[in-house]
């Protein structure tokens, strides 16, 4: 009799681990808790999740967030006539924020970089195309006189004393002030405390920390013509933008126009349907996915794989998709959609 | 006939199968795999509209009126008063991750849910 009770209470301390075991290990695989954020900013919807407990610290540090991407919203968009790249626009030569003077200089350096293929000089050929459902054609003959004020090789800026001339060209920093954006959340969640977080301005991704699937981090990309992803990547850090044709684009007689311009034709860029690039900074990632996007897929893919922390997926194809190309560093970390 | 008599390694193996069973019942389903999409709009308009709904939804913005439409297990905007279309272009809002901003009317729809494998945010 007492052999069979001791048995029981066995039995049943067996069954309470085992089943404190299973609870344990499934505890642990479910993703961890999160709070999410969204905005209008940017001329886009960015949201800011972070992982973990949702306290008073984790709190105030995407609150430092937000007023980092709305500070540099108001330095650096080109449709705010008070904006400091408006003002800037304007008067040619300025000393002007440590912050927009910095981007200035970066952009020109990737400008440098990409032998003009990424160029914040476009803003006399973006004023031109109107794209959307009734889109016009501009004139070729005001395309050809706005390439004439086009070349950042005009513009110099000094990142810290502030001062920067822009040689007679005009300031479009589009193309990079997203992606300096999401760098400088980041960094405000960073200084925070954040251990891990997510901020996604329109694409534009920044990762802080391990992701929450394992450490990893899953970042979709999407079909440019297909609704759903082409595919995703497990990233375990960085940055990640993509420039694609079906963006802010139009068709006049069958034919799609999109915001990406060639800065040397100021056309449309062709070959390319879209360019996803990785990278430690987003800012970077922002401006190399144009400018990968401009030099066509053999050039483009030619650059990423030259450029050390540097990834990418370019989608290649006229109008529809003919070719998916990944960098070399990529190519274990991409899932094609099924 | 008799059964064998049950083992150790038996015994663990049952109970690992009848606590993973029990364990099961306390996971709560995956909030996104129905589907919700989140529809925003200026004054503070919010509306939660479970994808697997027919509904149309007319969102206040600065610029008047968005009609955002649920049908069909997607959303999208059916109609907006802004210059570009590019929400209403932005086709259908199906997915978690999927979205539909209209910026100058100050509008957002949003799909909703983490379904396993799905992306932590989409690249786009």
């Amino acid at each position: 009799m007492a052999v069979g009770r001791r048995r029981l209470i066995l039995e049943v301390l067996s069954f309470a681990g085992a089943l404190a075991l299973v609870i344990f290990l499934m505890y642990r695989a479910r993703p961890p808790t999160s709070y999410e954020e969204s905005r209008v900013a940017m001329g886009t919807l960015v949201t800011i999740t972070v992982y973990g407990a949702n306290d008073g610290a984790a709190s105030a540090a995407v609150g430092s967030a937000w007023r980092e991407i709305e500070r540099v919203d108001s330095l650096l968009t080109r449709y705010s006539r008070t904006s400091e790249v408006a003002l800037l626009n304007e008067a040619g030569r300025a000393v002007v924020d440590s912050a927009t003077a910095t981007t200035v200089a970066r952009a020109l350096e990737i400008a440098l970089a990409t032998e003009g293929a990424f160029d914040p000089t476009v803003a006399p050929l973006m004023d031109l195309w109107k794209f959307g459902e009734e889109m016009a054609l501009p004139d070729h003959a005001e395309i050809v006189a706005a390439l004439g004020s086009v070349g950042y090789a005009r513009v110099s800026a000094d990142a810290e004393g502030g001062l920067v001339d822009l040689g007679g060209a005009q300031l479009d920093l589009d193309g990079i002030a997203k992606g300096r954006a999401v760098d400088r959340a980041v960094a405000a969640l960073r200084r925070g405390g954040v251990e891990s977080a997510l901020v996604d301005a329109g694409g534009d991704i920044g990762l802080l920390g391990e992701g929450p699937r394992h450490g990893r981090w899953r970042i979709g990309i999407k079909d440019p013509r297909k609704e759903g992803l082409l595919g995703a990547l497990k990233l375990r850090a960085g940055s990640v933008a993509t420039s694609g044709d079906y963006q802010r684009c139009g068709f006049v007689d069958g034919v799609r126009y999109h915001h990406i311009l060639n800065p040397g034709t100021g056309y449309p860029a062709r070959g390319v349907l879209s360019a996803t690039v990785v990278s430690d900074e987003c800012m970077v990632a922002d401006a190399l996915a144009t400018a990968v996007f401009v030099m066509g897929p053999t050039r483009g893919m030619s650059f990423i794989e030259s450029v050390e922390s540097v990834e990418g997926v370019i989608v290649s194809g006229e109008e529809d998709v003919e070719n998916v190309l990944i960098s070399t560093g990529l190519e274990d970390a991409f899932d094609a959609a099924r | 006939m008799r059964g064998a008599a049950l083992t150790g390694a038996d015994r663990l193996v049952l109970y690992v199968l009848v606590g993973l069973g029990v364990a099961l019942l306390f996971v709560p389903g995956e909030s996104g795999e129905s589907g919700e999409v989140v529809v925003e709009g200026a004054g503070g308009f919010r509306a939660v509209v479970p994808l697997a709904e027919e509904r149309t939804l007319e969102v206040p913005g600065p610029l008047g009126t968005t009609v955002v439409e649920v049908s069909g297990g997607a959303a999208r905007v059916a109609s907006s008063p802004c210059p570009e279309k590019l929400c209403v272009r932005a086709g259908d809002v199906a997915e978690a991750g999927d979205v539909a901003v209209c910026v100058p009317n100050r509008v957002v729809v949003r799909a909703e849910g983490h379904e396993r494998g799905e992306p932590d945010a989409t690249s786009r």
